[in-house]
């Protein structure tokens, strides 16, 4: 009995052993071919160009390129250019990191000297610059014979530049300067050799006026709401893009007796500093069927974006530049509302960080486009404040008990006397679950608006509700991941996901 | 001073009241410059001064062309001493400073550093096009710059001595810098050879530069043939040869211009041969023809010029030829071909024979270099099964036809 036992035990242990040998050898021949496999990619020995992103992007504008010397072919400038830009932006680099890093690209032997020095002394005062430059205008001086060197002037240079201290910011500063530079063509890079600060006349800058008060006027009687298709939010201009859908819904709108849209662009969806065209063809097609049911659409940029970092000002200057030239003749457009609640970024990227980035794009934009009013989507009628003589108008946005409703608004209307006040969001989710405790139900969404419409009529406060819709499903990047947070954000819409009609509807239908 | 320089210093209250808390604003720092100096030379030891109060924890943020710095100060509260430190005050232009007290701007203002001009300078120079075509439309471009030790450019109007040497002529010109730079157009010379520059500022001599003007376009040219004798025997070659070719200004043109020999015989076809040039000639070769000729002959330098045309006979080398059958009819010897003092060829006439069924249809053509004198074409029965056949013999451009029958059984 005991010998059968331990027979059992040997013969399982031997098929067991047998077992576990095999699955190593297989492994170890698995490891040793999938070793074998890794390394560079066969289409690598083409050496295909690899398609690079735009890192640095500022407004360049080439003036005269009149010379006595040779006349520049417009292939080569466009190599200057882009050599100049670059040699702006590895200097960029390296005076944050104090690094030399790429300067030898872009500056000759002697040029590159000097910058090292600077990073030398910076390194041992343990400064640090972060700059961005955001505007040239560039005028040809001298192009040479051999097309090898070439000299411009380089007028009204905009710049701006944080000092740091540490990690501390210690300065800020933003300043015009105009530059004389001389290039030279060394191994197929434009590199500067020498870059000279000049005296240059200041140009007769138009000084855009500003027509907006008619519009300003429209913005008093604003009956609003936030508009994402059910089928996409947060995705307005996705591949699901639905034309027809969308003008259904505008029609509901339109039913509704509202007047203005608010719609979002997503930053990188929209292509960042360069824009697609097939997005701007669908945000055409959006705005189009607003203006045919005399809507006014607020359009909110930089959704989804939250770096504010100076290192991509220009990208996003290029980014909103591109969306405002487009849309900027729209007889639909009510104005730009630059970002949806920039506050809720204060604490992850620095207030001032955010406020600086929000301040050079209010006034960019106020240049691009002089007809349409300007603002910024504020979380809080509190955060409201900030940036208030900057902007056109005042948005904010409430979701707190509609009781103190007008005492928020009234103490925003004592910093703020000059300006429209917009309420550009509020609302209320008729979310019901476990998540809740069962605590929520449409009857509370309908007591919520009834008291909150009772409000903005007496106040006279302009509005936009939030939303059309409830949603299936609502990205992560809005509120998380967490159930008891996300889960109320589905049902904020008057019209629930089977197409019905809420309570609440009828609440919010003007024309009741 | 005309210049922009605006400072936006943004101050956000509130906001900075977590990052640097308990900081007193700008309005408790009185201080001003009392430097009164504004200009410099590069290189010299530049102190700012400021009395006030406040306290003794200011720095002071430099920026020129190049970048930014922020230096402390060494002097006590009542009086602020900040030296400039070599990169700032070597690099000529202007220099800003902005006096900051816990990161508020208390004053500000610039300087100006102007190039060390009394030193030793230096010349950088740059020239080119390298090589240029003679005439009076071409050019070569000599650019120069004077920089300090330092590397900063000497100012507007700088006066540069450039010259040029070409044979015995050497040419000066003073020109006054302007954006940078110095520079002149070397213009190319009729004659073809080289020009040799180079500039100076105040005893300091830039190295030789050289462009090397090159001939310009060929000019209409003469041709000549050298030939052995005028038989058409398919063996000796022709010297096609081209006169000294010129350009407009009489420059023998460049060597390796290449002479392409166009030449059209009686049947209207071209032939061709090419040559370049050495000191101006070109030598092409071509074979006899080997049949009677008369050849026209042209010669091109494409794009440029073209030459005389030649006429060139060539008289028939060989009168005729017999062509002789095997028992079988199967084996054609065509020959002996014998040439213009009955010596037998040399090898590679072409021999070809038309092969046609008894009907006319065209069947095949066989070709043979000939071999000693004779050329043999043989036609196994694998390929012409017997029968009737008509042949047509064409050799040394003379035409001989035969009907034949195969017939073996």
């Amino acid at each position: 009995m005991r010998n059968k036992l331990n027979k059992n035990i040997y013969r399982t242990l031997l098929i067991a052993s047998f077992l576990a040998i095999n699955a190593l050898i297989i492994a170890g021949i698995g490891a040793v071919l999938s070793y074998l496999n890794t390394g560079a990619d066969k289409a690598s020995i083409l050496h295909l160009e690899v398609p690079t992103e735009k890192i640095y992007a500022p407004k360049i504008s080439w003036g005269s390129l009149d010379n006595p010397g040779r006349p520049m072919e417009d292939q080569t400038l466009k190599e200057i250019e882009r050599d100049y830009l670059k040699a702006w932006h590895v200097r960029n680099i390296a005076y944050l990191k104090n690094d030399y890093y790429g300067l030898a690209d872009f500056y000759t032997d002697s040029a590159r000297i000097k910058l090292y020095e600077h990073i030398d002394l910076n390194s041992e005062k343990n400064v640090r610059f972060k700059g961005t430059t955001l505007e040239h205008y560039p005028e040809l001086d001298f192009y040479n014979e051999d097309g090898t060197l070439v000299v411009f002037t380089d007028k009204h240079v905009e710049r701006y530049q944080e000092t740091y201290e540490g990690d501390s910011l210690l300065f800020q500063q933003k300043d015009t300067t105009s530059y004389q530079i001389m290039m030279l063509l060394e191994d197929g890079f434009w590199r500067i050799r020498h870059l000279q600060e000049i005296e240059v006349e200041e140009a007769d800058q138009d000084v855009a006026v500003r027509a907006i008060d008619s519009i300003i006027e429209k913005v008093n009687s604003i009956k609003g709401i936030n508009y994402y298709p059910q089928a996409s939010p947060w995705d307005t201009f996705g591949s699901t893009f639905d034309a027809e859908q969308i003008g259904h819904d505008f029609d509901i709108i339109q039913e509704m007796g509202l007047n203005t849209l608010r719609i979002f662009i997503q930053y990188e969806d929209f292509g960042k500093a360069e824009v697609a065209a097939e997005k701007l063809d669908r945000l055409n097609r959006l705005m189009d069927m607003a203006g045919q049911r005399e809507f006014s659409v607020l359009i909110t940029l930089f959704d989804f974006y939250g770096d504010y970092d100076v290192s991509n000002w220009t990208l996003t200057q290029r980014h909103a530049e591109t969306i405002v030239n487009a849309f900027k003749d729209h007889p639909a457009l009510l104005g730009w509302d630059i970002k949806n609640e920039p506050d809720l970024d204060f604490e992850s990227r620095g207030r001032q960080r955010v406020l600086s980035w929000l301040k050079e794009m209010t006034s960019r934009i106020k240049q691009w486009d002089t007809d349409h009013p300007v603002t910024i989507g504020w979380s809080s009628p509190e955060s409201a404040v900030n940036l208030a003589d900057e902007v056109d108008f005042v948005s904010y946005h409430y979701y707190r008990a509609p009781e103190s409703f007008l005492e928020a608004h009234e103490a925003l209307r004592t910093l703020v006397t000059d300006k429209p006040l917009v309420l550009q969001e509020y609302g209320y989710s008729s979310y019901d679950g476990f998540w809740n405790m069962y605590l929520g139900s449409e009857a509370d969404q309908v007591a919520y608006y009834q008291q909150m419409q009772g409000h903005l009529t007496k106040a006279e406060v302009p509005f936009m509700f939030w939303t059309l819709y409830d949603f299936e499903e609502v990205p992560k990047a809005v509120a998380g991941s967490l159930p008891w947070r996300t889960r109320k954000q589905h049902h904020f819409g008057c019209i629930d996901l089977d197409g019905n009609k809420k309570k609440v509807f009828a609440v919010l239908n003007q024309k009741n | 001073m005309k210049r922009t320089y605006f400072l936006l210093l943004m101050v956000f209250l509130l906001s900075c009241a977590d990052k640097q808390e308990g900081a007193s604003s700008a309005a408790n720092f009185d201080y001003r410059l009392v430097t009164t100096n504004s200009i410099y030379k590069a290189d010299d030891l530049i102190t700012l001064k400021f009395e006030g109060k406040g306290g003794a924890d200011l720095k002071l943020m430099l920026t020129n062309a190049f970048g930014s710095s922020v230096i402390f100060s060494t002097g006590s509260e009542e009086e602020l001493q900040f030296t400039i430190p070599k990169n700032f005050s070597r690099k000529a232009g202007p220099c800003h400073w902005v006096l900051l007290a816990n990161g508020y701007e208390v004053t500000q203002g610039s300087f100006e550093i102007a190039p060390k001009t009394n030193l030793k300078p230096s010349v950088e120079t740059y020239f080119g096009p390298r090589s240029i075509t003679a005439g009076d439309r071409d050019y070569s471009m000599l650019v120069h710059i004077t920089t300090d030790p330092f590397d900063n450019v000497y100012p507007e109007g700088t006066v540069v001595q450039f010259k040029s040497q070409f044979l015995n002529s050497i040419n000066e010109y003073m020109i006054p810098s302007k954006d940078l730079i110095s520079w002149k157009n070397i213009n190319a010379t009729r004659k073809s050879g080289r020009i040799l520059v180079n500039t100076t500022y105040q005893g300091i001599d830039s190295k030789e530069l050289t462009t090397i003007v090159f001939p310009t376009l060929a000019e209409t040219f003469g041709i000549e043939a050298d030939r052995n004798h005028n038989f058409a025997d398919g063996n000796q070659i022709m010297k096609l040869r081209s006169t000294i070719i010129r350009d407009v200004y009489n420059n023998i043109v460049s060597d390796g211009t290449m002479v392409n020999y166009i030449i059209k015989n009686s049947k209207g076809a071209i032939l061709k041969t090419m040559a370049p040039t050495i000191n101006g000639m070109s030598t092409a070769n071509i074979l006899h023809p080997s049949e009677k000729e008369d050849w026209r002959i042209k010669a091109y330098v494409t794009g440029a010029a073209e030459s005389n045309e030649l006429s060139i006979g060539f008289e028939t080398a060989i009168e005729d030829y017999e062509v002789n059958f095997s028992a079988d009819n199967r084996r054609i010897t065509v020959g002996p071909l014998r040439s213009f003092m009955k010596q037998l060829v040399p090898d590679g006439i072409l021999v070809q024979l038309e092969i046609y069924d008894q009907s006319g249809q065209y069947l095949e053509t066989v070709k043979v270099s000939s071999i000693k004198g004779f050329g043999i074409i043989d036609l196994p029965k694998e390929y012409y099964p017997d029968k009737g056949y008509h042949l047509v013999c064409k050799a040394v451009g003379i035409t001989k036809e035969f009907d034949l029958v195969f017939d073996e059984k």
